[in-house]
């Protein structure tokens, strides 16, 4: 277990629901202990109330389920929005990229992946165009959530219908990914970041 | 200021999560029952997916996102920003049970009843949540109940009525239930909600 005064995020080497959180805080900048594991051992399992990773410690203050995390980091960091609705407008996109889109990977079904990238991204993609923020008029949860989950779907390949997700077909949310990427603790972390399969 | 309207189909599954921490406060809200989604309907969701909330122009989708803003209309999310991530951190769980349940529960007899029942998906949600009740009163770990504990207590009648119940025992869970179900704010909602298996 990290000793250290940083936080901690704690998930297995892949990207997978772990990249959220670590691509928010080498955003935010914040320094953080990124402990990578093969397999949860017994003593790992016996601290995590739902048997899952990822796993957040910060001192004393323990969090699990990646969306928590994400969204407990981003408030802190006052990147939730300007005001409580522009906050749980940034939520409803995490809430559908983490409810609705990633568990579709578990047993995919290419006219439904297909559909379900149309419905989400295309409206995102909708959202971009006419106001160049997922919410409100300044870059939010809800964006990052947006390129790392697009981001993320590419790298998986055909096995998750890659090929639907063009730059052609989604020229703003191209320009999110270049926009994360040119931020020099993303462009790091991706530069430092393990070859791995999922 | 303008009565909330809550939208969704005749059925339990996600809206009553909304509906019974809406009726547990007391807040009045208009219920718009839909048989389906028209094209009209269609072109004020975020996701083309119910349930929908509105408040005069804001509108808002996906099920966590709705509790989180009512519960925070009502100051009942918990007092610190770690309790109220703890309390995130419950409802992450909460709607994986319900979208473990959600998929396939009407399609079961009672035989796959049983084998969801000992080797349920769901279990090691009932056992962190049972744990967390056994060391602290309520679920974000504070000293008052915030919308979370209340959001187990439709968990776990959901669950009971879908005849779901995972194997093992919950008693922290089973008191949570009982006392909700003798609440007299929810009462009346608990007796007049839709019948469905679903």
């Amino acid at each position: 277990m990290s000793t250290s005064s940083v936080p901690s995020l704690t998930y297995f080497q892949g990207r997978g629901l772990g990249q959220f959180s670590r691509v928010l805080l080498s955003y935010l900048g914040i320094p953080y202990e990124n402990i990578t594991v093969t397999e949860i051992s017994d003593a790992l399992r016996a601290t995590l109330p739902y048997g899952q990773l990822p796993i957040y410690r910060d001192g004393d203050f323990v969090l699990t389920q990646s969306s928590t995390i994400a969204r407990y980091i981003a408030k802190k960091h006052n990147f939730m929005g300007k005001n409580l609705e522009e906050e749980f407008l940034v939520d409803q996109i995490v809430t559908a990229i983490h409810a609705d889109i990633f568990p579709a990977f578990n047993n995919p079904v290419p006219e439904k992946l297909q559909k379900l990238y149309e419905k989400y991204f295309g409206s995102f993609e909708k959202k971009l165009q006419e106001t160049g923020f997922l919410v409100g008029s300044s870059v939010t949860l809800a964006d990052l959530y947006v390129y790392v989950g697009f981001d993320y779907i590419r790298f998986r390949g055909e096995a998750a219908l890659s090929s639907e997700l063009s730059d052609e077909k989604y020229p703003k949310i191209a320009e999110l990914k270049k926009f994360f990427e040119s931020n020099e603790g993303v462009a790091k972390y991706i530069k430092e970041r393990p070859e791995t399969k999922f | 200021m303008t009565k909330p309207t809550l939208t969704y189909f005749p059925v339990r599954g996600r809206v009553q999560f909304p509906r019974c921490l809406l009726e547990y406060l007391g807040e009045e809200y208009n219920f718009n029952e839909v048989k389906t989604i028209s094209d009209d309907l269609r072109k004020q969701l975020l996701f083309k997916q119910l349930p929908l909330y509105q408040e005069g122009d804001f509108k808002i989708v996906q099920t966590p996102a709705i509790i989180d803003y009512i519960s925070e209309k009502h100051d009942f999310r918990g007092k610190t920003k770690e309790e109220r991530a703890r309390a995130h951190q419950c409802l992450a769980g909460i709607m994986e049970v319900l979208d473990h349940c959600l998929g396939y529960s009407f399609k079961m007899d009672k035989q796959q009843q049983e084998k969801f029942r000992n080797e349920s998906p769901i279990k090691k949600f009932f056992e962190g949540f049972e744990m967390v009740l056994s060391q602290n009163k309520y679920l974000a770990s504070g000293e008052k109940e915030t919308y979370v504990d209340l959001m187990a207590f439709v968990m776990v009648d959901y669950v009971t009525n879908l005849g779901l119940m995972p194997s093992g025992d919950y008693p922290k869970l089973i008191s949570l239930k009982k006392h909700y179900e003798s609440s007299p704010q929810l009462k009346k909602y608990l007796e007049s909600r839709p019948q469905s298996n679903f």
